[in-house]
């Protein structure tokens, strides 16, 4: 790797006490090695560079010129792209260090580009032209209903393009995939900011694979007038991708949508996604040099609920389960703690608690890893969720449910993965 | 210092070339632990099966090159940083659970295998392993072995060494041993246990596990001072109350905690105790009563008892997050570890307190009270030079106030290269000079772990002991005038079982006197040259009892250099003894935890006589009678002596002038 490295010391990443700049947070490393087994990558591999700690300890070194890229190229790409994202690590450690942050920083500082371009792009059309995005979705699902994917995938044309990413977007996509509009259009749900109680924020996957879920936390958020915030990009996926700048620009744009929909009092916007939920409650780390927007990030970040706020009514069928809070960046936190309470409640003895070792896979993160160690790591939570002798397991985020239940599927099918939204029984 | 050529060749021949770096990024990974101490080693190895590190550790001595073992490198101390360069041997693909036999009591287990995997194998099928060091999520069986590190529930169930039933150990030369507490010959066992991984390679141990208590309930009582606080945990100790675990908190920890966590405890009160209860609900229920009336007595403020497993999960949550609440204070955390008798816990947290205040340190103060270990947390900023100056002479001057108060430098931490130099303040010259003896029998060319443990220069930095026992200073001059005059000796006791050939023998028999029954820290003084019987007669006339034979006709030093009663080595807590040279060592004291330098009561229980002349031991009591081991005691003395204790012999005896049964008169 020839390019010199630009890590800069005085970028901002998430601290106990506010913002505070890499190169302060990346020293507050005890080297107590509390997060080693938390990491589902130093699981696999047991080497300190694939340990949380070897991690920070690179990008320490780095800012201190006491390593320099060039000295094993190699080795920090791998473990940077090994790297979930998952904040486990931040759990576990006792400084609550934003590991995921250190390492996004060391990312884009090595330029390091572990999605493929094709898949890049995709995302960008999102970012930029929501309909047209849509519009695509829409079209690749008919696609695939004629069989034209398959034939793709069996010909080899798939590889050819640079379209082999396809292949495992087709293994997770359940049977029928459909879009929100498409859904809610169907259900003659009318979306109207006017007299609005409150917002809802759905997540990628609600939006374009699994609508259900966006139905299902419509449901829940009845009898209240719910705008739904369709076609939104937020910077989330801009963000753990690479481009902070066009990140910020969409977070921006979401910041000014949400205040023109009632300018006088700010509505509650409930997202389900872990994810964003982490991303929004963080946002105004990301604005730290930015005083203005900090301000109106901290109110959002203030709005946002995640659908375990919201109330449940017991299942008709109990069944033994666990709940898997796994997301990126930033811990769940309190709203981890919430929905277990939520299971607690409903479930009793037959909700299954995950202490110490535990299942908790980013799902979003698993795209920035090679395909063969993502599956390892997934293949563990299989394995978890059979040694438990589960029946299901609620998930936090959309995209860990629709990862984990391919793997399910495919080695375990006695056990189903859902999102959260589906404990309340469907009308 | 880079590897030959050649070397790295057969390393990557041995383990595969992608298991072998030497690239500057992989060493500077393996170079720290979480002390301050930061070595580059030469190269990094990773071993991903057992098998493969006999081999590896031959061909590491063929080519005298150091080594260095590393597993979780969780340690404060610096133990595994690579000093003098070398081969850091990164164990922990070595993580597998072999077995698990409930029926025998034991599970076997590859090295690194993480302390917290085990205990969650082993919850489902209602058994546990005893030792739980803070760091047992992360650190490793080997590891915790290596450091001798136990956590609070040593008090009852025993320290990580007690709790080791066997190990497959490995030397620096490559050879393979299996060490067991009861085999013949010196306890290499206990003597490896603490080591910091100088004396070789752990390769596989088998661990005793116990069945788990039905119940636990925990207690949370306030104090109006440190000493009641101290003084309730020896009450309830003297009245045959040994629980689970008790840790404490000086209220400057309480408030800083509390603020932190909100785990609820009062922060009026100057002391805090934890106390937790194990065992069946009827015990519990009458122990409970016991606790509180003690706390009472003892003036407490406070007595609660977490009612549902919720409210017990918070109060540990507090002891939990102490050091949580100091790193998120500042970038670092030193964390010191020393360990004094009970009954000078009070004073020695005061001499704390004052030197916390007088370098103008943050620091918070932990402390398991039933063992009289205390963990300071000094936060700081190591990138400024002159608070990281004061923090080291701070750390440096409460451990040698730990010494001071007859404590150790380390209680389970161990000493590695950041406790060396108090080391020289601890050990007299002649004690440090037989760890020298002890590395250099088991590792005559340095090369496992070097530069850890025995401060550099000693010689200069250490002073000679003196010993003001007359009947000790007779029999150590007599053995040095025979040392001057090559004459061999035969070190007997009043009744020996072995009728020796040699001509000049050395009797313990004026070594007749019990120094000390101390009911505070329930734990006794007595010379070797008491008869057994005569020992227990005294105890037993102060209400206390010992786990030793009732019936053995012989002296202590006999029982313990004989190795008659095996179970009785792991209640040594200290032992004086003369070198064939006539140089008086020590080690050890009324400590219930002691990780600083080789376990000398380890060396000489089972030595018979060969390594030196035991005069004292200091041992543990207890207030109730003890169950004793079923086999009657049966003096070990004629066996085949191993390669390493015929080395050690060598080494500590160059002219082999103290002869002994196992040794057969001398000739080796």
């Amino acid at each position: 790797m020839k390019r010199k490295i630009t890590l800069s010391p005085a970028s901002f990443v998430p601290g106990p006490q506010g913002p505070r700049a890499l190169v302060q947070s990346v020293d507050y490393c005890t080297r107590c090695n509390a997060c080693v087994q938390s990491c589902p990558s130093y699981l696999l591999q047991r080497e300190e560079a694939f340990s949380p700690r070897g991690r920070n300890q690179i990008v320490r070194l780095l800012l201190e010129r006491k390593i320099k890229v060039s000295d094993n190229p190699d080795l920090i790409k791998q473990t940077t792209a090994a790297c979930l994202l998952c904040a486990q690590c931040t759990t576990a450690c006792a400084g609550a260090l934003p590991m995921p942050d250190h390492m996004l920083a060391l990312r884009r500082a090595i330029n390091l580009q572990t999605l493929p371009k094709t898949l890049r792009l995709f995302l960008r059309l999102h970012a930029v032209w929501p309909s047209g995005f849509e519009m695509l979705v829409r079209t690749g699902y008919v696609f695939r209903r004629l069989g034209l994917l398959w034939l793709l995938r069996v010909s080899g044309l798939l590889n050819l393009f640079g379209f082999a990413w396809l292949k495992h977007a087709n293994a997770i996509l359940p049977k029928r995939p459909s879009t929100l509009k498409k859904l809610f259009k169907k259900q003659k749900i009318c979306l109207s900011p006017q007299e609005a109680q409150v917002v809802y924020l759905p997540s990628f996957e609600a939006s374009y694979i699994t609508p259900q879920t966006a139905l299902q936390t419509w449901r829940l958020l009845q009898p209240k007038k719910t705008f739904v915030l369709t076609e939104q990009s937020t910077g989330l996926f801009e963000y753990l991708y690479g481009d902070k700048t066009l990140a910020l620009i969409q977070l921006k744009n979401l910041l000014t949508r949400w205040e023109k929909l009632s300018p006088r009092k700010k509505l509650p916007l409930i997202t389900d996604s872990i994810e964003l939920y982490g991303f929004l409650k963080h946002s105004p780390v990301l604005f730290a040099t930015l005083k203005g927007w900090q301000k109106r990030a901290q109110a959002l970040a203030e709005h946002v609920q995640f659908v375990s706020d919201l109330r449940f009514a017991k299942p008709a069928n109990v069944k033994r389960c666990a709940l898997d809070s796994s997301t990126v960046l930033y811990p769940a936190g309190e709203a981890a703690v919430r929905a277990r309470k939520i299971f607690k409640t409903h479930f009793g003895k037959n909700f299954v608690e995950c202490e110490y070792s535990h299942y908790a896979i980013a799902a979003a993160g698993l795209a920035f890893v090679p395909q063969t160690r993502a599956e390892e790591m997934v293949l563990e939570n299989v394995k978890d969720v059979a040694r438990r002798q589960l029946q299901e397991v609620y998930c936090l985020s959309g995209l860990a449910a629709l990862e984990l239940n391919a793997a399910l599927r495919r080695h375990y099918p006695q056990a189903q993965a859902k999102h959260m939204v589906f404990l309340q029984d469907e009308p | 210092m880079q590897l030959a050529p050649h070397i790295l060749k057969q390393l990557k021949h041995l383990l595969g070339a992608h298991n072998v770096q030497t690239d500057p990024v992989s060493l500077a990974l393996n170079g720290y632990d979480c002390s301050q101490s930061r070595f580059r080693p030469d190269a990094v190895v990773t071993v991903n099966n057992p098998s493969l590190l006999e081999p590896l550790v031959c061909l590491l001595a063929r080519e005298k090159i150091p080594f260095i073992a590393r597993a979780a490198a969780t340690n404060h101390a610096g133990s595994c940083s690579a000093v003098k360069g070398g081969v850091v041997i990164n164990l922990n693909p070595l993580c597998q659970i072999y077995t698990i036999d409930t029926a025998h009591g034991f599970a076997e287990a590859a090295p690194c295998t993480v302390t917290g995997d085990l205990q969650q194998a082993l919850a489902p099928l209602g058994f546990f392993y005893a030792p739980d060091p803070a760091s047992e999520k992360v650190s490793t069986l080997s590891g915790n072995l290596a450091q001798n590190a136990s956590g609070a529930r040593c008090l009852k169930y025993g320290n990580t060494c007690d709790n080791t039933l066997s190990i497959e150990f490995i030397t620096p030369q490559g050879q393979t041993f299996t060490f067991r507490h009861d085999a013949p010959g010196p306890d290499w066992l206990g003597l490896t246990a603490g080591s910091e991984g100088t004396l070789g390679l752990i390769k596989r141990m088998r661990v005793k596990i116990l069945p788990a208590p039905k119940h636990v309930k925990t207690f949370l009582a306030t104090f109006p001072s440190l000493a009641a606080s101290v003084q309730t945990v020896s009450d309830l100790v003297a009245r045959g109350l040994i629980p689970r675990c008790v840790e404490a908190m000086d209220q400057i920890t309480t408030r800083a905690v509390e603020e932190f966590a909100h785990a609820g405890y009062p922060t009026d009160a100057q002391a805090l105790l934890i106390i937790e209860l194990d065992g069946d609900l009827k015990q519990i229920k009458q122990d409970a009563q016991t606790l509180e009336e003690l706390c009472k007595a003892r003036g407490c403020q406070t007595f609660t008892a977490a009612k549902t497993e919720a409210e017990r999960e918070k109060l540990w949550s507090g002891r939990r997050a102490a050091y949580s609440a100091m790193a998120a204070l500042a970038p670092n955390v030193a964390v010191g570890d020393g360990t004094v008798p009970r009954s000078q816990l009070p004073a020695a947290l005061a001499k704390v307190r004052t030197i916390i205040d007088q370098n103008g340190v943050t620091a918070s103060l932990l402390f398991h009270a039933g063992d009289g270990n205390f963990h300071p947390q000094i936060v700081f900023d190591a990138r400024q030079p002159e608070q990281t100056r004061r923090v080291n002479k701070t750390l440096h001057e409460i451990l040698k106030a730990c010494v001071d108060c007859g404590g150790t430098v380390s209680g389970e931490h161990g000493i590695g290269v950041e406790k060396r130099s108090v080391m020289a303040y601890q050990y007299s010259r002649q004690t440090l000079r037989l760890f020298t003896q002890i590395k250099q029998a088991f590792d005559p060319f340095n090369l496992a772990n070097p530069g850890k443990i025995i401060p550099v220069g000693f010689e200069d930095k250490s002073s000679l002991y003196q010993e003001t026992d007359p009947a000790v200073c007779r029999l150590a001059q007599e053995i040095k005038t025979r040392f001057e005059q090559k004459e061999k000796t035969a070190v007997v006791g009043t009744n020996s079982q072995w009728k020796t050939l040699c001509a000049q023998t050395l009797s313990t028999k004026d070594l007749n006197q019990i120094l000390d029954i101390d009911k505070t820290n329930y734990m006794a003084v007595a010379q070797a040259g008491v008869r057994v019987k005569d020992l227990l007669n005294a105890l037993a006339q102060q209400g206390v009892y010992a786990q030793l034979p009732p019936d053995y006709p012989g002296t202590l030093g006999g029982l313990i250099a004989s190795k008659a009663w095996p179970a009785f080595t792991a209640q040594l807590t200290g032992v004086q003894a003369i070198m064939p040279s006539g140089d008086i060592v020590n080690y050890g004291g009324k400590l219930m935890k002691n990780a600083a330098g080789y376990n000398l009561c380890r060396l000489f229980a089972g030595s018979v006589g060969a390594l030196g002349m035991i005069t004292k031991v200091f041992f543990k009591i207890y207030a109730t009678p003890q169950a004793l081991p079923k086999q009657p005691a049966k003096a070990q003395l004629f066996f085949r002596p191993d390669p390493l204790f015929t080395a050690v012999k060598r080494t500590v005896d160059p002219q082999l002038l103290f002869l002994s049964p196992a040794f057969e008169e001398g000739r080796l």
